[in-house]
């Protein structure tokens, strides 16, 4: 009998909790344009995701964790509306916060909150890793491979969020701190002829289209599967993990503090994050203002 | 084996196609009561997917989307769709949906728009913007499948040039066009002159493609061509040399495929042509027998005799990407927009992908390895193309289409036309008040006109029988063969001026016609005869009849054959049912030229437009 009063005392407490947290979730403020209150008409934040992580947002809308019909949002983009939170990758939204503060010296986003991280890989045929850099892969050897434009890299394009977190570690073992000479990641950048993408589009293209990459940057997670796919193996694709450690953080930026980040990322499981080539990563992210920076130089260099 | 002729597909500039399946483009249901005829069955109530695609993937497609339509990824929230491809050149479908999709001509305007590469894409958008309208394709679309750009060459001559050992360009093209050597420079003088087939960037993805990768070739460049770059005197020296080369062009590859094939059996497809612009499954199909990669029922591949190699240009080449863009128009409603995703998923499935190798191309999707039949032994690399290039921007491919008709081969075309009683019968049977065939022909030629340069030499010669004052002639030259400068209005009227009359002595115009461009044959030009007839040799005297068309076909064969031959092309028309297509065709062949079907005289626009695309 007892046990039995202890699970409805239990499942009561649930119930309550989930209010509670629901009611952290959503937004209370409603007293202006740059509020976070949502224009959905729900309880639930609106959360916009860049385009390559519109996976995540859209399960979290369909599993009702923030508003229906998310939004997406890049770097240089005016932030619409009754929007409450953004998952990127950092740095973005510091990058976004020192563009806005160049004109108005107020930053949107005004808590960062990691949820995923991805380590960066290298990948190409074996051949052309080996021409790269012999026995042992460095990100030095990657970038003085690739520096002149002849070999086309996929290295993310430096007006994304995305391209950013990607080519931060070919750009820092080409140019070091010297955000100045960031034009001469320009040939490495250009060097493919359909242009950047994101690391999806440029792992698939190195396997299926002979010519058009010779390596491509990204999270090894993503990098793997297509090198291992039969179209992979048959093109003798191989992934490395060049030194030194790079990895790429993916994080909820929030206006402020009254959105549960932690509650949010919580929620994202395997499903979300394993296509991606993510794993998840909750916590307050090592904040590196040089190197944000240093990527907004790029980033303005290239915009 | 499908001839030239029922590939004939419109100009970039025109509207038409030929469309396999008409139906509503709207979404929802499908009323037509004529949709039981339709190969595809009733869609019954289901979203109708309208989708447009370039002919080399039409029956990919089809298949594919005959398993669709009964799958379950066909099936959503208690409704259903149906996809329903039907073939349409890329070039004029960019043409319609730049110009406004005229459905009495275009065919059902599409949800699904799927050319040969997203270069068209590309010019599509740019030419709506010049006319002040938003894009109506995504800038980076779903890529279906790929195939490369290559340039085939007959083995014996990869061999010659010592390829793939050394690597070859259009660089190298450029020198074999214009070396008076010709082949024995090689050892081998009994090749004779280099001889290039291209198509027409107009109309075709791989004369597109080829006429990027020569002009890269030119500025050394592999990326950001300019028009400036186009204006450059190396550009347009190697342009006019690489021209220089060309046996004729053309809408499609298939026409020089099936003639190098065909002349493969008598042993002479190295004195037809030395190599010839294709994409990669081109030289795939060839190889296994099947050069125009169509098998009829009861057709079997046979391989040929000297096998093609594919020759991956040294400056770097293109990929034919074979995008599928849901098209941003106003007429594609949400639920279309739905099913129309639902279709690019599935086709991007591993099962869809492996079909799309047996067709000679490569998957899109990594999960599917690019095996057999891309393999060495069909002539083809899988690990190339080493190098790409850069698909220019579309402001700088329209200059470049426009600076490739000044830099083209010209052209010396005598028309010969049909003025035969027959020609007075109405063009559609059920409108006896209605405009003639000679109508509608002669309108089609002067509109055609317009494809020519005021450089390129054209005449007029009609033929019937009992003409001239003593009415003892066959034909009768209305123009001499003149430069289009002086003759343009005069060709205008002159046709204008035709009315029918009497017999079709077609042998002997024929016979005739081609002694008098031989006779004066330029070999800086593509030498043609374009006839145009609605009926059966009819001279009076059926006696001779097999004589004269063995006397005419053995002639045709000498003179393409050797190698000081003066190849004159004789493409045929065969306009209206009573036509006999197959001694056209046959006449045609042995020129190795094409024999085009307007058996509708409503299609007779179209068909001398792609007539007129050899030049």
């Amino acid at each position: 009998m007892r046990e039995r009063v202890l699970a409805v005392v239990g499942a009561l407490c649930l119930i309550a909790l989930a209010i509670v947290v629901r009611g952290a979730l959503s937004d209370k403020d409603e007293s202006g344009p740059d509020s976070d209150s949502n224009s959905s008409g729900s309880d639930l934040p609106v959360v916009a995701c860049t385009e390559d992580l519109m996976s995540i947002c859209d399960q979290l809308a369909k599993d009702d964790h923030i508003a229906k019909d998310p939004p997406t949002l890049e770097l240089g983009q005016d932030v619409p509306d009754g929007v409450n939170a953004w998952i990127t990758w950092d740095p973005a939204p510091r990058i976004a916060g020192f563009a806005i503060s160049q004109t108005n010296p107020r930053s949107v986003w005004t808590h960062v909150y990691g949820i995923a991280e991805a380590q960066l890989a290298a990948a190409g045929t074996s051949t052309s890793l080996q021409s790269a850099c012999g026995p042992t892969t460095k990100w030095k050897c990657i970038a003085e491979f690739v520096a002149d434009g002849s070999n086309p890299i996929g290295l993310g394009s430096p007006t994304t969020s995305e391209g950013l977190a990607r080519l931060n570690p070919v750009a820092t073992a080409l140019i070091g701190e010297e955000s100045d000479r960031a034009l001469e990641l320009r040939p490495a950048i250009k060097s493919p002829q359909n242009g950047q993408s994101d690391a999806r589009t440029m792992s698939r293209e190195l396997v299926t289209r002979p010519g058009a990459v010779s390596l491509v940057v990204g999270p090894v997670g993503l990098l793997r599967p297509d090198a291992e796919s039969e179209g992979g193996k048959n093109r003798k694709i191989k992934v490395e993990l060049p030194t030194p450690e790079a990895v790429a953080n993916v994080v909820l930026a929030t206006k402020t503090d009254n959105i549960d980040s932690e509650g949010l990322c919580k929620r994202l499981t395997q499903t979300h994050l394993e296509p991606l080539g993510l794993r998840a990563a909750c916590g307050a992210p090592e904040i590196d203002e040089t190197r944000a920076g240093f990527l907004f130089q790029i980033w303005k260099r290239f915009k | 084996m499908t001839t030239a002729s029922t590939w004939t597909r419109r100009a970039a500039f025109l509207a038409a196609s030929a469309l396999i399946i008409t139906g509503c483009g709207g979404g929802g249901s499908n009323e037509d009561p004529n949709a039981s005829d339709d190969p595809f069955g009733d869609p019954g109530n289901c979203t109708v997917i309208e989708t447009a695609v370039s002919s080399e993937k039409i029956d990919l497609m089809t298949d594919l989307a005959k398993q669709f339509n009964t799958s379950d990824e066909a099936k959503s929230d208690g409704g259903c769709v149906f996809v329903r491809p039907y073939s349409k050149a890329s070039g004029g479908a960019t043409t319609a949906l730049a110009e406004g999709w005229d459905e009495s001509a275009d065919g059902a305007k599409p949800v699904i728009w799927s050319p040969a590469a997203s270069s068209w894409g590309q010019i599509l958008n740019q030419r709506l913007a010049n006319d002040g309208q938003g894009e109506m394709v995504s800038a980076k679309p779903v890529s279906f499948m790929l195939t490369p750009l290559v340039i085939a060459m007959p083995k014996p001559m990869a061999d010659a040039l010592n390829y793939p050992e050394t690597p070859i360009g259009w660089a190298d093209i450029a020198e074999l066009s214009t070396s008076q050597e010709g082949w024995a420079k090689y050892g081998h003088p009994e090749w004779g002159a280099f001889k290039l087939g291209k198509t027409n960037p107009n109309f075709s993805t791989s004369g597109l493609s080829a006429l990027i990768s020569q002009t890269y070739a030119a500025t050394g460049k592999t990326r950001d061509l300019s028009t400036e770059d186009l204006n450059s005197a190396k550009v347009k020296d190697l342009a006019k040399q690489i021209e220089s080369s060309v046996v004729h062009y053309g809408d499609i590859t298939m026409t020089f495929l099936n003639n190098w094939y065909r002349t493969d059996r008598s042993g002479t497809s190295l004195l037809y042509a030395s190599a010839v612009a294709v994409e990669e499954k081109s030289v795939v199909d060839y190889n296994s027998g099947n050069p125009d990669g169509v098998l009829e029922p009861g057709e079997t591949p046979r391989k040929p005799k000297v096998p093609l190699v594919s020759i991956y240009p040294k400056e770097g080449t293109l990929y034919s990407d074979s995008p599928l863009y849901v098209l941003d128009a106003e007429w594609v409603s949400e639920a279309q927009r739905d099913g129309a995703q639902a279709f690019i998923e599935f086709v991007q499935r591993p099962e869809a992908q492996r079909k799309v190798l047996d067709y000679g191309f490569r998957p899109a999707n990594p999960d599917v390895a690019v095996t057999r039949p891309i393999v060495k032994e069909n002539g083809v690399d899988p690990s190339q193309p080493a190098k790409l290039l850069q698909v220019p921007s579309p402001p700088v491919m329209i200059d470049l289409l426009d600076s490739w008709r000044n830099n083209r081969k010209g052209a010396r075309v005598l028309l010969v036309l049909d003025v035969s009683g027959s020609m007075e019968e109405p063009a559609d049977p059920e409108d006896p008040n209605g405009e003639t065939k000679l109508d509608l022909a002669k309108r089609a030629a002067i509109e055609a006109l317009g494809e020519f340069n005021s450089t390129d030499q054209v005449g007029l010669r009609v033929f019937t029988t009992n003409l001239g004052p003593n009415e003892d002639l066959n034909y009768l030259d209305v123009l001499p063969v003149q430069p289009m400068s002086t003759n343009r209005e005069k060709l205008r009227n002159q046709i204008r001026n035709q009315i029918p009359q009497y017999g079709t002595p077609l042998y002997d115009v024929t016979q005739s016609s081609f002694e008098e461009m031989t006779n004066s044959y330029d070999k800086t030009l593509i030498n043609a005869v374009v006839l145009l007839t609605d009926g059966v040799n009819d001279d009076g005297d059926t006696s001779d009849d097999r004589q004269q068309f063995q006397s005419l076909i053995t002639s045709l064969q000498n003179s393409t054959s050797g190698e000081n031959s003066k190849p004159v092309r004789v493409f045929t028309i065969a306009y209206g049912k009573s036509a006999d297509f197959d001694t056209l065709e046959d006449i045609a062949q042995a020129s190795n030229a094409a024999a085009y079907d307007a058996s509708d005289p409503a299609s007779i626009n179209k068909v001398f437009v792609a007539v007129l695309s050899n030049f």
